[in-house]
């Protein structure tokens, strides 16, 4: 206050006189003097700090005078005109100025600025929800979890062509490198660099030609290591077998290639021939070899077994200019056992050969032309085919039998597709045609079949030509009649399997349709989706999640009393239950009343006794079972069964009936010895009678007799409980039905059941979560 | 005489080669298999005798401790590397695979409070009772610390944030620090009571929670203001663990007391959620004293926590009651335990100078396993897991020998429950209706929470 008072004062003082500044100063210091108090200087902050402290804070009022204040910076303003605009609103701004409220009290103001804070970190917390959750759920969880930080190839090294293995290899990609078009290649390619996405692209086509070349790698390395003869075996039959299906495909697709194929199988052929077999390389001709010495007949014999294998790789000029002039080397017939020289084609054969296949191929061209009019006449079909195979069977062909079968699955199988194809259109046309159209289009359909199966039998042309000789492993005539019914029964074959085919294709399309819209309202659903739907994802692995406390010795204080306590008063009301409801049913006599009617359980293991007759009528069935009942009454017609079952069951019940304890003791005032009778009031005595048992289950059941007794071993292995997630008994008894072991069900089912759902890796540092799970990935799309 | 064989082709069961999948001749039909269960049964109920004979979790013992183990550290990048902290100041490094001490020195006067280990491995932070916060170097043998931080308060518990340069240490006031400066960079406090506990959280660094010794836990936030939120238990919060891999989840290890006034409680372990910390999301029953220390998994399915009743026990961490109890008759108190980093071994620490090393899972076979062999323990794995519910399999599972003086206190403790169930029934039953409600489990050990 008194300062105050002061510089009121001193502000009159200055505004009375202003002209004697130095006199001000020195009345100023005087009056200062005059004052006792010491001053308090406002303290200076020297270094940056985060705490202000309150006694730092002064209100300066004196420099107040030497203040600036906005007005005065206001004026200046106020002399341009384009400022005026300014200075108006500083003036309004001015105005509306109020002082700000007092500052809240510290706790306050604390407790407010901890809440935002705490909501900030609820929020932030909240990111990690759907993480969490998929982590909680997962049946597969690897860790350490998979981080995004994987190792970096150097992309050049990546990019590089892969060296080859083989020193072959390797000059190859030297040559090519050099070549001028390569690098020419190259030169553009720096022209225009790759985008990202290309490079991209050509990264993952490098890594997948990789990966295809190391499986090859894998799998040749594996089947090499085979050792098994028949494997080998089965592997080359399969391979030449796989080759002809292609030549034969290649034959109707495009003969001329087909031709060159056969050219290169030849030669294929003569080149294995010539290079393994019939050489004196084999056991037997080595053994010859070491006989040969002493043996004029194995001399010979191997003599002969070269002189073979040089005819057979010998080239046969096959042209037909020059063979006129030049002589052929005929080979001898020597051994007529040898199937591969038994007989050799002569030029004129292998021209005939040729011819034949350019009428095939003349044929089929001209087919192709006019390929709808052959398949309207079908009457016309048959008696081609048989014309047709006639030439077919002049052609000497390697094994016509499996050439023909072959011929044929391979039409089949070709022609299953388009049934296939044409059973969707059949599908698609449905709505509009009712089934008998759809039988008809069916009928077509085997028709077409026919005709173009009987066709392809003109395309037994297996045998040699151009520059190499072959001859048949076997000189065996094509039996038309044969070939006819077997077409016949591959007819009715493959028109069952189209059928069949089909109606499992309806099937399949229902379904789909089903599905799909389901699906599209999963989508719909799925799209509205929130935070608490995340929440409702569920195990795709339903487990038991037993939450127990450890057995430490605490459950096990049952004592015998208290059981049996229990099971009296389990008894009880059981025997209560019965009562009541014996007074309601009418009592029977079993004596005189006996149900003989089978009763068929709902089980779902294998009736064995009607195993085989599944396709019989009903009336068979209960023809058969009353035949069934005679025989058995017949069988038993003199015993009394009814007497002997209640005698049984008297037995049963009398067995089960807890005995009297006899604690009897002879000894005290008793006398000792052979057939003594204990005395009467003493067995009274110690007897300890036990009480009634409970009624038994089947005391009103005549012609049952329940052992109660028989489960209790087993009651002690029953489940008693429903476990934590399973909502219904029926899920669980399947979960416990359904088996795990390798036993039982495949091997690769059984991996997937029993994989652990968290795994870790030995010897693996698990670092914490990373923040980087939390970024969206950007999808690479290519 | 012609004698009639079974023969087989030995091509039909033979396989060509070692990595031949073997051939199984066999019809899966499960008509033909009617007693597909009552085998798989007999298997599961083989099985868990078989795991129970193997479950012997005791590795090993490191001795050479002159006073009692009071803190452990984890080394971030080797996992057969282990720091020890004891009461009289000693610091020792052990190698866990040979179980050998392979440097010791003394590092305080009084007690070693905390150790832990900077983010790349290379430092080890020591803080004691002498109120000095020591760096040591891992690389050479040093002696001397190669730094040294006089603080002005008291210091009780440390806790190093990931991947960065900064510490936190609580004591009086909770303090932030950074390395290579010699005072805390913020100073946090809410209220007066001094903070014997923090811990900083794995995967959101800047949150952190420490326990106080006014029976709350307090969150912060250290990037703005700092304390954030407090909850105040029933009882004083011992020790609190985040789990690393659930960001927002922790869990607290609690005191325990008996006979004060109607109520009792026994040492429980409290799972929060730091965004609703009003209500625990679980409980964790089943020791008998106070529990000391607790520690997550790295996989955050499980933690392991140290009593004072002398047990070791390990919980799965969304369930009530432990899954395994480990204890040896010469263990005292537990002072400290830690979950190694690879998930297999446990290490406890304890008044009698000795840190023990456990197996995580007790049956586990260790070392590399063949695959044929890995496949055989996941098939029994699941089939245990499939039988879990049915009464024989689960007695034995579950069945245990604890030490006499646990079977006791369990044995008075659920003579106390069971009294009190009994008292507060009769008081329901006569009062008004409504007057004396249920209060569920959970919300019987939060007494409020602190904006």
């Amino acid at each position: 206050m008194t300062v105050d008072a002061e510089d009121f004062d001193i502000n009159n003082y200055s505004d009375s006189d202003e002209g004697g500044e130095e006199e001000h100063k020195r009345l100023l210091n005087a009056i200062s003097k005059l004052d006792k108090r010491k001053k308090v200087l406002p303290s200076e902050r020297r270094e940056p700090s985060l705490q202000v402290s309150e006694f730092h804070l002064s209100k300066e009022t004196n420099s107040d005078a030497n203040a600036v204040h906005l007005r005065d910076l206001a004026k200046s303003l106020s002399l341009k005109a384009s400022n005026g605009e300014i200075a108006r609103k500083l003036k309004a701004t001015q105005k509306k100025a109020k002082t700000l409220p007092k500052p809240l009290e510290k706790p306050a103001a604390n407790k407010i600025r901890r809440e935002v804070a705490f909501e900030n970190v609820k929020e932030q917390l909240s990111q990690w929800d759907p993480v969490v959750l998929r982590n909680r759920i997962s049946d597969d969880l690897v860790f350490p979890l998979k981080s995004s930080k994987g190792t970096m190839l150097n992309p050049e090294e990546f990019l590089s062509p892969h060296q080859g293995a083989t020193e072959l290899e390797r000059q190859i990609a030297a040559v090519l490198n050099d070549s001028p078009s390569v690098q020419k290649e190259r030169e553009e390619k720096e022209e225009y660099p790759l985008s990202l996405e290309e490079m991209i692209q050509r990264r993952k086509e490098l890594a997948r030609i990789k990966a295809q070349e190391s499986y090859r790698q894998a799998k040749a390395h594996r089947q090499n290591k085979i050792k098994s003869k028949k494997y080998h075996r089965h592997a080359r039959r399969e391979k030449i077998r796989k080759q002809i299906k292609e030549f034969e495909e290649l034959q109707q697709k495009d003969p001329e290639a087909a031709l060159q194929r056969l050219e290169e199988i030849e030669r294929e052929r003569a080149l294995e021939r010539a290079s393994l077999r019939h050489r004196s390389t084999g056991q037997w001709a080595k053994n010859q070899a070491v006989r040969a010495k002493y043996d004029k007949e194995s001399r010979q014999v191997l003599a002969e077994q070269l002189k073979i294998s040089k005819d057979l790789t010998q080239k046969v000029q096959a042209d037909s200019e020059s063979s006129d002039d030049e002589q052929i080397v005929e080979p001898e017939v020597a051994v007529s056992d040898n199937p591969w020289i038994a007989q050799t084609k002569t030029e004129a054969d292998v021209d005939s050969f040729l011819s034949g296949y350019r009428k095939y191929w003349a044929e089929k061209s001209k087919e192709s032309q006019g390929n709808t009019t052959i398949e309207s006449s079908n009457s016309s079909a048959p008696g081609n085919t048989v014309a047709n195979t006639s030439p077919g069977a002049d052609i000497q062909c390697i094994d016509p039998k499996a050439q023909n079968l072959l011929d044929t699955a391979v039409v089949s199988y070709s022609e299953m597709q388009n049934t296939e194809d044409s059973s969707e259109k059949i599908n698609e046309s449905k709505t509009v045609s009712g089934s008998t159209p759809e039988k008809k289009n069916l009928n077509k359909n085997r028709e077409r079949l026919t005709l173009t199966k009987r066709k392809p039998v003109i395309n037994d042309v297996t045998a040699s030509c151009g520059k190499w000789e072959v001859s048949p492993l076997e000189t065996a005539k094509v039996n038309v009649r044969s070939l006819v019914d077997m077409f016949d029964d591959l007819q009715e074959k493959i028109s069952e399997k189209a059928k069949k085919k089909i109606s499992n294709f309806k099937e399949q399309v229902a379904p789909q349709s089903n599905q799909s819209k389901k699906s599209k309202s999963e989508k719909r659903k799925s799209k509205t989706a929130d935070a608490s739907n995340l929440l409702e994802m569920k195990r795709q692995k339903v487990q038991i999640d037993l939450d127990e406390k450890l057995d430490e010795g605490m459950s096990a204080n049952h004592d015998f009393a208290s059981e049996l306590a229990e099971k009296i008063q389990l008894a009880k009301s059981d025997s209560s239950e019965e009562k009541s409801q014996a007074s309601s049913a009418p009592e029977l006599d079993p004596n005189k009343f006996m149900k003989t009617g089978p009763i068929k359980l709902r089980t779902a293991l294998p009736d064995e006794v009607t195993g085989g007759d599944e396709a019989l009528d009903d009336s068979d069935v209960e023809e058969g079972e009353k035949e069934k009942q005679l025989t058995i009454s017949e069988a038993f017609a003199d015993d009394d069964v009814v007497a002997d079952f209640s005698r049984e069951k008297q037995e049963a019940i009398d067995k089960s009936k807890p005995e009297d304890i006899n604690l009897h003791l002879p000894g005290w005032g008793d006398w000792g010895g052979h057939n003594i009778k204990p005395n009467k009031r003493k067995r009274k005595r110690f007897i300890v009678e036990m009480p009634k048992p409970p009624p038994r289950r089947d005391e009103n059941k005549g012609n049952l007799i329940i052992n109660e007794n028989e489960d209790s071993a087993a009651r002690a292995h029953q489940v008693s409980e429903l476990p934590f997630p399973f909502t219904s008994v029926k899920d669980y008894e399947a979960s416990v039905r359904a088996p795990i072991s390798n036993t039982f069900i495949p091997e690769s089912a059984h991996r997937k059941l029993i994989k652990p759902s968290v795994r870790t890796k030995m010897g693996a540092i698990i670092s914490p979560m990373d923040k980087d799970v939390l970024v969206k990935r950007q999808q690479k799309k290519l | 005489m012609k004698v009639k064989v079974i023969s087989r082709n030995p091509d039909e069961y033979l396989r060509e080669t070692k990595r031949d999948i073997h051939k199984v001749q066999r019809n899966y039909d499960p008509a033909l298999h009617p007693l597909e269960a009552p085998r798989e049964y007999a298997r599961a109920l083989n099985s868990v005798k078989l795991e129970r004979i193997f479950a012997k979790p005791f590795l090993g013992n490191l001795e050479g401790h002159r006073d009692g183990v009071s803190c452990l550290a984890k080394h971030p990048a080797t996992l057969s590397f282990l720091a020890s902290g004891a009461y009289d100041g000693e610091i020792k490094f052990w190698d866990l695979p040979q179980r050998v001490c392979k440097r010791s020195f003394q590092a305080h006067d009084g007690y070693v409070r905390g150790l832990t280990f900077t983010p790349n491995g290379e430092n080890l932070l020591s803080m004691g009772d002498d109120k000095t916060i020591k760096t040591w170097s891992m690389e050479e043998e040093q002696e001397e610390p190669t730094n040294t931080i006089l603080s002005k308060t008291v210091l009780i518990s440390m806790s190093h944030q990931r991947s960065t340069n900064r510490f936190v240490t609580c004591g009086e006031v909770c303090q932030l620090w950074e390395h290579g400066r010699n005072e805390p960079i913020r100073t946090y406090q809410w209220g007066l009571d001094s903070l014997h506990h923090v811990s900083f959280n794995q995967i959101e660094t800047h949150l952190l929670a420490a326990c106080a010794s006014d029976r709350s836990v307090i969150l912060y936030d250290t990037r703005d203001s700092g304390p954030v939120r407090k909850v105040v238990l029933k009882l004083k919060a011992n020790s609190l663990c985040w789990n690393p891999m659930e960001a927002f989840n922790f869990t607290v290890a609690n005191e325990d007391f008996k006979y004060v006034s109607k109520r009792f409680n026994i040492g429980c372990l409290y799972t929060f959620d730091a965004r609703q910390m009003r209500v625990p999301v679980n409980v964790h029953m089943d020791h008998v004293g106070a529990v000391v220390d607790v520690d997550y998994s790295p996989t955050g399915k499980e933690f392991v926590s140290g009593s004072y009743d002398k047990t070791v026990r390990i919980y799965e961490a969304h369930k009530g009651h432990s899954r395994e109890v480990y204890h040896t008759k010469r263990m005292q108190r537990l002072t400290v335990v830690s979950w190694s980093l690879d998930n297999k071994y446990i290490m406890s620490g304890s008044d009698e100078m000795n840190i023990r090393v456990w197996k995580a899972r007790a049956a586990e076979k260790l070392g590399a396993l063949k695959p044929r062999e890995k496949a055989a323990l996941n098939y029994h794995q699941a089939l245990r897991t499939k039988f879990a519910q049915h009464p024989q399999i689960k007695r034995i599972a579950r069945h245990r020998h604890v030490p006499k003086h646990i079977y006791n206190a369990q044995k008075e403790q659920q003579a106390m429950r069971e009294k009190a169930k009994r008292k507060e029934g009769n008081l329901r039953k006569h009062s008004k209706k409504g007057a004396v409600p249920f209060i569920p489990e959970r919300k019987k050990h939060v007494v409020r929470e602190h904006e």
